[in-house]
Order: C-alpha cells, then sequence, then structure tokens
C-alpha cells in the first residue's frame, strides 16, 4: 500500500523528527520505502531519509509492504500529523 | 561550459590546483588509492573508526560527569543512530572496493553525496542540518587516524576551501607548501584570515556564498584571486586563456620584485620609509624579497593563538630574536599583545570584544603576562644589540600610557637594556586621537591604527560586509581625524601609519600630503606602494589633500583622489592591470 503524506511541523524532518520516524518504522516488519523528488529510499535507514532533505510543506509519498503493513502506516500518519509532537 | 562563481579577493595570486574540503571541524580529506590486496585492511579499519564513534558517544551519554539536558541527549542518540545505519558502512565499503580508495575518502563522499539536497533547500533550519554531517564525518574521520591531528598530507598541490576558516586554522593549513589557494563562503578583506593569507602569500577569494558546497572534493579548479573569479570545468579554450593570464600574472610578479627594489621617494624628493607588518617570523623572507626597509609591526598574537596557552618568557625570547637573524633589519617595531576582538583567544565572553578588555587594558590588568612579554623583547635588545621600538595597543587614556611606560622603563633599567628601546603607541581609539598632542609629550613615537580608528570613528563594525557603503577610507571624517592627529602632536614626533589604508593606493596621496615618516603594510603591497610614491609629487598631493578637506562626501574624495591616482600612475597601472 501507498500514501501521500505531508511534513506540517515548521522544522521539517530535522534530528530528533528523523529520528521518531525511523524509530517506528523499524519496529515493523514490513518493508518501508519513502520517495520524494524522485528518489527513493529505505524508510528504515536515517540517512537515506535525511538525504532526502524533506522540509515544511513537503510531500512525499510512503510505500509499504508486509505483514503488519496498516498498522505501521496507521503509526506513520499518526506521528507525521502530530508534528512529531512538536509546538508548531 | 565553464562555471564562474565571483567573490572578494583577499589575497592576490593565481593558482590551479585540486579541492581539497574543510568541513567545520577543519578536518582535511586527501584521495589516496589503495592497493587490491588492502581493501579488507581498510574496510576494518573503518569498521572500527564507526564503533569507536559509537562507543564514545555512548561514553558521552553515560557519563555522570555530563548533566545533558534532554535535547542533547536526542542529539547524542541520533548521531549513534546514524551511526549504526547500515546504509552508511555499506554504501562507504562499496566505494572503497569499487574505487580502491582510502575510507577516508569513501567516507566523505558518500556524506556529500547524501547530503548534496541540503544546498538546494531554502528553509534554513534545513540547511542547518548540513552541520550534522560534518560532525558525523569529523568524527568518524578522528577515529580512523587514531586521533591523531596530523591531518595535512596534501600530496599535490591543493586549494583549500572551507565555510568559514579561523585565523588559527588559516595559518595552520596555509604554512603547509601544497596548500596554493584558499576559497570560503565568508570572510572579508579585513578579516584576519585574508591579513593572514596575504602575508602567507596564499591567494585567496572570500564571500564567495556557497563555494564549499558546490564544489567537490579533488575537482580542479582555477583562481584568479586579481579579480576574485574562481573556475571550473574548463574547456580546452577556456583553459588556455586562463593560462595566458597566468603568465600575465607571473610577469607582473617579475615586475613587483624590480618595483621593490626602488627608493621610496616621491618625484620631487620626500622620502617615506616602507616597512613590513608581519604576524609570524617566517613571513621575514617575503619582508626582504618585496623590500621592505624594516618591521613596522609585529603582531605578537601568534604566538598566544597557535599554542592557545600563554607562551613563556623563553619561548617568546627565541621567536623574536629570529627577528634579527641574519636579515639586516635595523629598525623592528614589536607590538605588545592585543587579544580580543576577532582574535581573542581567551574566549572570555564578552558581549562586544571590540570595545572590551583588549591590548594594553588586558596587559595592564594581568601584568605577569604583559612583564613577561617586555622582559622578552629586552633580552632580545641586548642579545643582539640592536634597538627594538615598543608599540602598546588600542590605549584610550593617558593613565594607560604612564603606568605602561612606568613597568616597561623599570624593566628596562633592570635588564641594563636602557638606549635600547622606545615607547610608542598605536592611535586607534578616537580618544587617543583628540589627545594626540598630551599623548606625543609622553611617547617617542606613534603609529596611527587606521584598521579599528576607521571602525570606531564610524562607529561601524568592519566585519560586517552590510555597513561596506559606510565604511571606507574616504570619509569626510577619516581624513580629518587623521590630519587632526597630525597636526595635533608635538613637532618632530615619528608618526607611521598601520592598517590596511597604509596599503591603499588611493590614500597614498593623503599621507604624503601630510608627509607621514614611514607606512607599515603587509610584504606583498610594499613594492606596488613603492611604485606609487615614486610617481607622485608631494605638492600635487598637498593640492588634492586641501581640496578632500573641503569635501562632504566620500564619494567626493574618492573622485579627487581617483582622478590624481589615475592620471599620475603608468607605470603601476600598467603593471597591475586593473583600474583603479
Amino acid at each position: 500500500m501507498k500514501k501521500k503524506l505531508k511534513i506540517i511541523n515548521k522544522l521539517g524532518l530535522h534530528a530528533r523528527a528523523s529520528s521518531k520516524f525511523v524509530e517506528i518504522t523499524n519496529k515493523y516488519k514490513s518493508e518501508i520505502f519513502i520517495e520524494f523528488n524522485d528518489i527513493k529510499v529505505n524508510a528504515k535507514s536515517i540517512l537515506g531519509l535525511l538525504s532526502l532533505a524533506i522540509s515544511f510543506n513537503d510531500e512525499f509519498e510512503i510505500f509499504i509492504e508486509g505483514e503488519d503493513e496498516s498498522e505501521a502506516l496507521n503509526e506513520i500518519i499518526n506521528i507525521v500529523n502530530n508534528k512529531f509532537g512538536e509546538p508548531e | 561550459m565553464s562555471i564562474t562563481k565571483k567573490g572578494i579577493a583577499v589575497s592576490p595570486g593565481f593558482a590551479e590546483g585540486n579541492v581539497v574540503l574543510i568541513n567545520q571541524a577543519r578536518t582535511i580529506v586527501d584521495k589516496k588509492k589503495i592497493k587490491k590486496n588492502k581493501i579488507y585492511f581498510e574496510i576494518n579499519r573503518l569498521q572500527k573508526a564507526v564503533e569507536d564513534s559509537i562507543q564514545e558517544i555512548s561514553e558521552l551519554k553515560k557519563s555522570s560527569n555530563y548533566k545533558l539536558k534532554s535535547e542533547h541527549i536526542d542529539i547524542l542518540d541520533f548521531n549513534i543512530l546514524i551511526l549504526e545505519d547500515e546504509i552508511l558502512a555499506s554504501e562507504v565499503i562499496q566505494k572503497i572496493k569499487k574505487e580502491l580508495i582510502n575510507a577516508e575518502w569513501a567516507l566523505n563522499s558518500v556524506l556529500t553525496e547524501k547530503s548534496k539536497n541540503y544546498s538546494k533547500v531554502k528553509d534554513i533550519y534545513m540547511q542547518e542540518r548540513l552541520a550534522d554531517f560534518y560532525y558525523i564525518g569529523e568524527r568518524i574521520i578522528k577515529n580512523l587516524r587514531g586521533n591523531s591531528d596530523n591531518i595535512l598530507e596534501l600530496s599535490k598541490k591543493s586549494i583549500l576551501v572551507a565555510h568559514d576558516l579561523s585565523p588559527v586554522d588559516a595559518l595552520k593549513y596555509c604554512k603547509n607548501k601544497n596548500v596554493i589557494g584558499l576559497l570560503m563562503d565568508l570572510g572579508g578583506a579585513t578579516t584576519h584570515t585574508a591579513i593572514i593569507a596575504k602575508s602567507l602569500s596564499v591567494p585567496a577569494i572570500m564571500s564567495l556564498g556557497d563555494i564549499s558546497q558546490v564544489l567537490q572534493p579533488g575537482k580542479k579548479v582555477y583562481m584568479d584571486s586579481y579579480k576574485g573569479i574562481v573556475a571550473w570545468q574548463l574547456k580546452k579554450d577556456e583553459k588556455d586563456e586562463i593560462l595566458k593570464l597566468k603568465d600575465e600574472y607571473n610577469l607582473i610578479e617579475e615586475n613587483l620584485l624590480e618595483l621593490s627594489k626602488l627608493p621610496s621617494r616621491t618625484k620631487d624628493g620626500l622620502e617615506i620609509l616602507i616597512k613590513a607588518n608581519i604576524e609570524i617570523t617566517s613571513e621575514l623572507s617575503s619582508a626582504i624579497r618585496y623590500g621592505a626597509q624594516g618591521i613596522g609591526m609585529y603582531r605578537t598574537e601568534f604566538l598566544y593563538t597557535t599554542n592557545e596557552r600563554f607562551p613563556t618568557e623563553d619561548e617568546q625570547f627565541e621567536d623574536y630574536k629570529k627577528l634579527f637573524n641574519n636579515n639586516g633589519f635595523d629598525s623592528v617595531t614589536i607590538r605588545t599583545l592585543d587579544i580580543g576582538g576577532d582574535k581573542n583567544f581567551l574566549h572570555k565572553d564578552e558581549i562586544n570584544p571590540a570595545m572590551g578588555l583588549r591590548g594594553i587594558r588586558y596587559s595592564l590588568t594581568n601584568t605577569n603576562t604583559f612583564i613577561e612579554q617586555v622582559k622578552a623583547i629586552f633580552r632580545v635588545c641586548i642579545d643582539a644589540n640592536k634597538k627594538i621600538r615598543i608599540l602598546l595597543p588600542m590605549v584610550s587614556v593617558l593613565d594607560e600610557i604612564i603606568e605602561a611606560k612606568s613597568i616597561i622603563e623599570d624593566l628596562g633599567n633592570q635588564a641594563g637594556a636602557n638606549g635600547l628601546f622606545e615607547i610608542g603607541v598605536v592611535i586607534e581609539t578616537p580618544s587617543a586621537a583628540i589627545m594626540s598632542k598630551e599623548i606625543s609629550e609622553i611617547v617617542d613615537f606613534i603609529s596611527i591604527g587606521t584598521n579599528d580608528l576607521v571602525q570606531y570613528i564610524l562607529a561601524a563594525d568592519r566585519n560586517n560586509e552590510e555597513l561596506r557603503p559606510i565604511l571606507n577610507y574616504y570619509q569626510p571624517a577619516v581624513i580629518r581625524i587623521i590630519k587632526y592627529i597630525v597636526k595635533k602632536v608635538k613637532r618632530g614626533t615619528y608618526i607611521s601609519i598601520c592598517g590596511e589604508m597604509a596599503n591603499d593606493i588611493l590614500s597614498l596621496p593623503l599621507f604624503i600630503a601630510l608627509k607621514i615618516n614611514e607606512l607599515s603594510m603587509n610584504c606583498h603591497s610594499i613594492p606596488i606602494i613603492k611604485s606609487v610614491i615614486n610617481e607622485l609629487d608631494h605638492n600635487e598631493c598637498k593640492i588634492a589633500f586641501d581640496k578632500c578637506l573641503q569635501m562632504r562626501k566620500s564619494d567626493d574624495i574618492n573622485a579627487i583622489l581617483k582622478q590624481l591616482i589615475n592620471q599620475k600612475i603608468k607605470k603601476a597601472k600598467s603593471i597591475i592591470k586593473y583600474e583603479i
């Protein structure tokens, strides 16, 4: 399954946010990829995630495949829409 | 198609070489080919360095000595996360295997590749992430080298590219013979780093914006730091063009050496001594090469800042002694410690260090440091049996001069150095300028410190690029204050000019009109200035200067000086080839 998401926290996918992101993706058995600006990276790699330089208001696509894909997708949508727990 | 970028040329020259990127940690990475049978050795080194790095950060986290805030712990965890990322290790290992290169280089290229998207991002928060990549790279490379600080094994002619470089690091790197050029994102002509590059005759261009992000390590670049242009990816004809320029520049250098032999006398016979400002004693050879008539100012800070501690009296003695080593200079001026401003190794938290505890103010509150320095100077006077001028920086009130003088004279008596020294002060604060008459009555000579005087008179920070329109030598207030000082001092007071204005061609007529005794400048500027003096005439300068004094705007003064210089200066102009 795949889904388009938008980064709505001001700081973008910065250090703490990307740490949280991979912490979540690594909990799941499914294969997870992120595509942004025509580059696709493994969403379990913090280095891959960081190399995309996703900023505030950027839209990216997430691809998940595996036995726990729906749970994984739900948690990812939640953390992104909750601005990674940041105030703005 | 070639790519060019223009910045501010701060140290003239021409260079072609390969890019060596210095990241914020100021680590230099060199590309080395490895033999096939060394691949696993190189991979092991990498893995061990990554493990060591993880270990270090974990220990930092655990260590009870550190009361870490949660955001700091987040940063440490983030670093560990990156280090543990399998993609990092596997891509670096791939590169080592495929390209047969050293781990340092492979790591640097992977991190550069991973961070390249950040240079396109406008968002300032995101740009800061670039620093994270640097820190990671820095830590691993440090461990790859087994913590050794020996980072300057450059095997070929290299052009250093950095976001910003401190004066101390610039000195450390530029002393390496294989460093033939310097390119920086930040900085300008009056920064200390620029002065260092100039003094070591290393071509340098600053304020290039994002040069440290667009140039890849190892890339061949051409730099023309007469015009401030960097170029790369040149086609054959473009390369020929630029190499032709290089020949022209070499000719300029030859001509300069010819000019350096000129007497520094105007057409109508007014003599002005041209001396060298130096930061380190290794510059003495350039001072001789370019025809300096003495050392007008030896800035002594470097002995302090390179070691980040106070040098002992013996260390200072050994260093100052070199000033007289077989170079025939009879006249040497040593400026006592002027830490503070942008050269503050004490890292003291002063909100406004340019107006803080610096120069003589520091010396008088830390008299032990001052006494050791003066003692070292006297030992050299006696050892070489030569006279030394002691120059006190940043004086603002008479009391300071009286107090410093009494310390120096007492030490002189004790050392038996009477008659071997003179005491002078730098006039660089507005208050000292106003008090110049009274000051001249109690000192042996004065030196007008133009860099600081200009910034204090105009209340404009010289490191602030946005203040450029205000901050120039041709402001009526600047030339009037210099005239005021010269007219107020006791008759016969020996006056020198130091600071960058001393080697500004357009300002020369002013100094000639005022019959300044000495101009002290970076070595490289000496020949051109000598040549310009030779083509000027004191009377003409006097007329132009009087006209300048009537003006209300810097543009008008600039225009008068430009007209005079462009009319009179044929030889120097034909040599330096650019419009003044």
